[in-house]
């Protein structure tokens, strides 16, 4: 199968500061890679270039055969790739439904809603995309409270609603930026069972960002660890966790044992 | 008992979201509040220290009542309050954003003491003391949010889930500081996601549930329970 991403000798310079150097990465539909790495590692660089927040330096990004290095990030969007954000962005004086509603009008807008959603009964793009907005709430767990404004919800709420968002644009390509933070240990756990489901349900492929390793590690095909913009490891995700350069940069060693 | 809270309650609009809350904190002790997303904790902190005002109950510190005292008379007192999500000056250096963390402190001199203090805490901070906050790493800047906390020298240091979004290597550290703190007198109240962790530093914790205490007890022993095992650290029992 050809890979749906692949990322060649990707780098990002800001000023004198080589945020990411020469990253490399092919993802195959359905895989679900992990990228972890210390604070300031250069992940969410990683996903701003891929996204075309920020132009890359030097390097290629090839996604389904097609160069994303110059396009912009609506184009992007609308090629497939979708992501969720370390802070979280949501609008946060509308309500949970609005906000995941106003998700799918930037695809709606395109007419290949009634295809995704197989939802051709509905003859008003608006009641279909009202439909479509309650069914992913109803998948994220959000849909008892999707009449709350966002910005009253517990932070791990909205890291979902973020998802869910996401999730509107229906992505081949799905980017998590710590979706798990501010979340316990058990919610955690739901959370990595549902990105799972997500990945085979779906058949979505995802890059993840995550700091809690019990995440990283259940869910993970695969594992890139990023160091100061470097690339120091890549494997399965007990590979990683085992390699001592990841342990001194990232895991520290009582993380390792625990 | 440095800080008493009695049957609070506290509502917004038509959500109860503290439900006769009762906890104890003795001086010296770390206590922790664990519990999942909108259980209550953020807004517990934010009911003592002024921020939000219940309607019902009583909070008691070092034996005063300060149910219904503002944010600021609540830290003359000596409560710090570091808010979830570090919030700080982006735009100013590491040392201004310290200085105004110390806006209760009286006078130059004591200024520059508890700097000194804060900055024999965390050493890293003092060698980036000119480095605008809004470009420190997660980690620093989680360290920044504490310090400026510390800068009044409080009796009692409340944090919010100081370990977000930290890696892994940086919240040993982060949980390392806490106990460092608080074994120079601080005492110590801690809302924390990372249950494992915040269990394994406190002496004593409380579970809470949809805004009520669902249990309370010395932190090994909550730790070990099966019930909290199963609903809080993610460990599949039986
Ligand atoms: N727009 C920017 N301008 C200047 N420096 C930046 C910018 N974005 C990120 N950086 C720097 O690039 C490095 C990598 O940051 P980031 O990708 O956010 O790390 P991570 O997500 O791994 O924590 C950091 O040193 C950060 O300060
Ligand atoms: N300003 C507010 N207005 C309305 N509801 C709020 C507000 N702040 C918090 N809540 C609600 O109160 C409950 C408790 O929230 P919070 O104290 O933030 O929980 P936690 O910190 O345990 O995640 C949640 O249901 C949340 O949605
Ligand atoms: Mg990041
Ligand atoms: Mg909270």
């Amino acid at each position: 199968m050809p890979p749906l991403l692949r990322v060649s000798h990707l780098t990002k310079k800001f000023g004198g500061l080589t945020a990411v150097e020469d990253f490399n990465l092919e993802i195959k539909p359905g895989e679900l890679v992990g990228l972890i790495g210390p604070n300031g590692a250069g992940k969410t660089t990683v996903f701003n270039m891929l996204t075309g927040i920020n132009k890359p330096t030097a390097g290629e990004i090839i996604f389904e055969g097609k160069k994303l290095n110059d396009l912009p990030p609506y184009e992007i969007a609308h090629l497939g790739i979708a992501r969720t954000f370390q802070n979280i962005r949501l609008f946060t004086n509308l309500t949970v439904y609005e906000n995941v509603k106003t998700a799918c009008h930037q695809i709606a807008d395109y007419g290949i809603l009634d295809s995704v959603f197989r939802t051709a009964q509905f003859r008003k793009q608006e009641t279909a995309i009202n439909a479509a907005a309650l069914q992913i709430l109803k998948l994220v767990k959000l849909y008892d409270r999707k009449d709350e404004i966002a910005r009253n919800l517990p932070y791990g709420h909205q890291r979902r609603l973020e998802i869910a968002r996401a999730l509107a644009l229906r992505p081949k390509l799905l980017l998590l930026d710590e979706p798990a933070a501010g979340m316990n240990p058990q919610e955690s756990a739901e959370l990595s069972e549902f990105i799972d489901w997500l990945r085979k349900d779906f058949k979505l492929t995802i890059l993840l960002i995550e700091h809690h390793m019990d995440v990283v590690m259940n869910i993970c095909n695969r594992v890139i660890v990023l160091n100061f913009g470097k690339t120091i490891a890549t494997g399965s995700p007990a590979e990683v966790q085992a390699n001592p350069a990841v342990i001194e940069a990232y895991l520290g060693d009582e993380e390792a044992s625990a | 008992m440095i800080l008493q809270v009695e049957n609070l309650n506290v509502n917004y609009g038509g959500i109860h979201a503290l439900k006769d809350v009762s906890l104890e904190v003795e001086e010296g002790e770390i206590v922790t509040i664990i519990g999942a997303n909108g259980a209550g904790k953020s807004s517990l902190l934010k009911t003592i220290s002024g921020i939000v005002k219940p309607s019902s109950g009583k909070i008691i510190f070092m034996g005063q009542d300060i149910t219904r005292k503002n944010p600021d008379a609540v830290a003359a007192l000596g409560i710090a309050h570091v808010p979830e999500g570090r919030k700080m000056f982006a735009n100013l250096t590491v040392l201004e954003n310290l200085e105004v963390g110390a806006f209760l402190v009286q006078g130059q001199s004591q200024v520059r003491r508890n700097l000194e203090m804060v900055y024999s805490v965390f050493p890293r901070l003092k060698e980036r003391s000119n480095q605008l906050a809004g470009t420190l790493s997660g980690g620093e800047q989680q360290m920044l949010a504490i310090a400026r906390g510390l800068m009044m020298r409080p009796k009692l240091l409340m944090m919010d889930e100081p370990s977000l979004g930290l890696a892994p290597v940086l919240v040993n550290a982060i949980f390392e500081k806490i106990r460092e703190i608080n074994r120079e007198g601080t005492t110590v109240l801690l809302v924390e996601q990372n249950a494992h962790k915040a269990l394994k530093i406190a002496h004593r914790a409380y579970v809470l549930e949809t805004g009520g205490i669902l249990i309370s007890g010395p932190a090994a022993q909550l730790a070990s329970n099966p019930m909290i095992q199963k609903a809080y650290l993610g460990k599949k029992v039986g």
